[in-house]
């Protein structure tokens, strides 16, 4: 259940950010009546500063203060120093973000990049094509893992919840901080790891 | 000396005692224990290996255990525990009357309803030896199920991650329920794995031969770099085990249990 007016979604390509926002989030605001947006980080980026000023020339959008804001935020792209800026500038507009952090194991990431195609278009009208290669390359450079953790520290101070999107095959389940973390043997992240498509 | 209950181990006191000479009574007290023979495979320890040695030197009389879920303690693996000791437990009399020796993963007292007449033997590997090769064994099977595989390769656990899980933390010892082998008739080591073997033989009363190398990394040990920072974190999650492995390593040079 969301809380907050803000709402950060990241991981890496592929991990399910954008079904999640489709599937889970969009339905979710839209039955209880909230307005909301969703605002790519790539854009956000390129518009306003560290203290959440405004940049660039006017965007079409811009950061909503009534409904929900929802930011998308593909830790694959930006650069490695960008992403430190952008987790400040994160800081800067809100301090009080339901922050969903989705992961997959990263064999099942490899063969999302490899077969899928932009889930993307139907939250932002992009329909430019996937750029597989890319984000394979990319993703053999990191380790999601330890990506994942450092940016879940680095926005701890503005969230006010921070909950794993654990997607394994064709079902998703979520997990406490403390879980992915830890791994303490519980009867609640026993089954969502063991869990297996219907 | 034993008097083997079944045909298939031969009888080998009298000579022992003459080639062993200051082992002999050490031996001794393993030799005469006339019961059931319980060998403790602790995971990435030589257990596969020696599996087949026992394999085919007991033929139908060794019974192998597998599937405990060893140092595990997921609610699964618990429940699975405690339905296999149940299991084990009413079938008593079968395991006496079928079998001269178990071996598998599982922990040392489970078969304590079987008396006071067995023996058990282990086989100890270097701490840190045992952890490296325990992750990177996992890293290579992502389809493997068992809970510390998931933490591994569904969660992505590093090294030192996986070095700091309870579950992994000192699993020799955790297994083995004890603090100076004292229990045990014969402990190995895997870095001395011929004459640990030796030292077995003469706790089962039959000859092992050492075969190739099972379950080993065909990739040799190249994944196995291990930084001072690591392999301080894993040296400090597994105080008790260097303890157990020191005194294991004590005991195999002072008392020759090798031939």
């Amino acid at each position: 259940m969301l809380t907050s007016s803000n709402v950060l979604v990241a991981g890496v390509s592929s991990a399910g950010k954008s079904t999640f926002i489709a599937n889970h989030l969009m339905p979710e605001m839209t039955s209880a009546g909230r307005r909301h947006h969703v605002y790519f980080a790539g854009q956000l980026m390129r518009q306003y500063n560290l203290r959440g000023e405004l940049v660039g020339p006017a965007p079409p959008f811009s950061l909503a203060r009534s409904g929900v804001s929802i930011v998308h935020l593909n830790l694959l792209m930006p650069r490695e120093d960008d992403l430190a800026t952008f987790s400040q500038a994160l800081m800067a507009w809100a301090t009080d973000y339901d922050v969903y952090l989705c992961y997959a194991p990263d064999a099942v990431i490899r063969a999302r990049i490899a077969n899928r195609t932009k889930v993307e278009p139907r939250l932002s009208g992009d329909a430019s094509p996937y750029p597989a290669e890319q984000f394979q390359e990319r993703f053999s450079d990191v380790d999601q893992r330890q990506m994942l953790l450092t940016f879940g520290e680095a926005i701890a101070p503005a969230a006010r919840s921070r909950t794993i999107v654990f997607s394994n095959d064709r079902t998703t389940s979520h997990l406490t901080w403390d879980d992915f973390l830890y791994a303490r043997p519980s009867p609640a992240l026993e089954a969502a790891l063991t869990q297996r498509p219907d | 000396m034993r008097v083997w209950r079944s045909g298939t181990r031969a009888r080998v006191g009298a000579r022992k005692t003459s080639v062993y000479g200051p082992v002999f009574c050490f031996l001794s007290i393993f030799m005469d224990h006339g019961g059931m023979i319980l060998s403790v495979h602790i995971r990435k320890c030589a257990g596969t290996s020696l599996r087949d040695s026992l394999k085919a030197a007991f033929g139908p009389r060794v019974l192998f255990d597998y599937g405990d879920h060893i140092g595990s303690s997921w609610p699964t693996s618990l429940a699975r525990r405690k339905q296999r000791q149940t299991a084990a437990q009413a079938n008593a009399a079968g395991l006496r009357t079928a079998y001269d020796l178990i071996h598998g993963h599982f922990y040392r007292r489970k078969y304590s309803f079987l008396g006071d007449g067995h023996a058990s033997i282990t086989m100890l590997r270097d701490p840190v030896e045992r952890v490296l090769s325990n992750y990177h064994y996992l890293k290579r099977r992502p389809d493997r199920r068992n809970p510390d595989a998931l933490i591994v390769n569904a969660l992505g656990f590093s090294l030192t991650e996986f070095a700091r899980h309870p579950d992994n933390r000192n699993m020799q010892s955790q297994v083995l329920e004890t603090s100076d082998l004292s229990e045990f008739a014969a402990v190995g080591l895997v870095e001395r794995y011929e004459e640990s073997l030796a030292a077995f033989s003469t706790v089962c009363g039959v000859s092992l031969a050492a075969g190739p190398p099972q379950n080993v990394n065909q990739g040799g040990r190249s994944d196995y770099v291990l930084s001072a920072a690591e392999r301080a974190v894993i040296e400090n999650n597994n105080l008790a085990d260097l303890r157990l492995y020191d005194v294991a390593r004590r005991r195999i040079t002072q008392l020759s249990w090798a031939c």
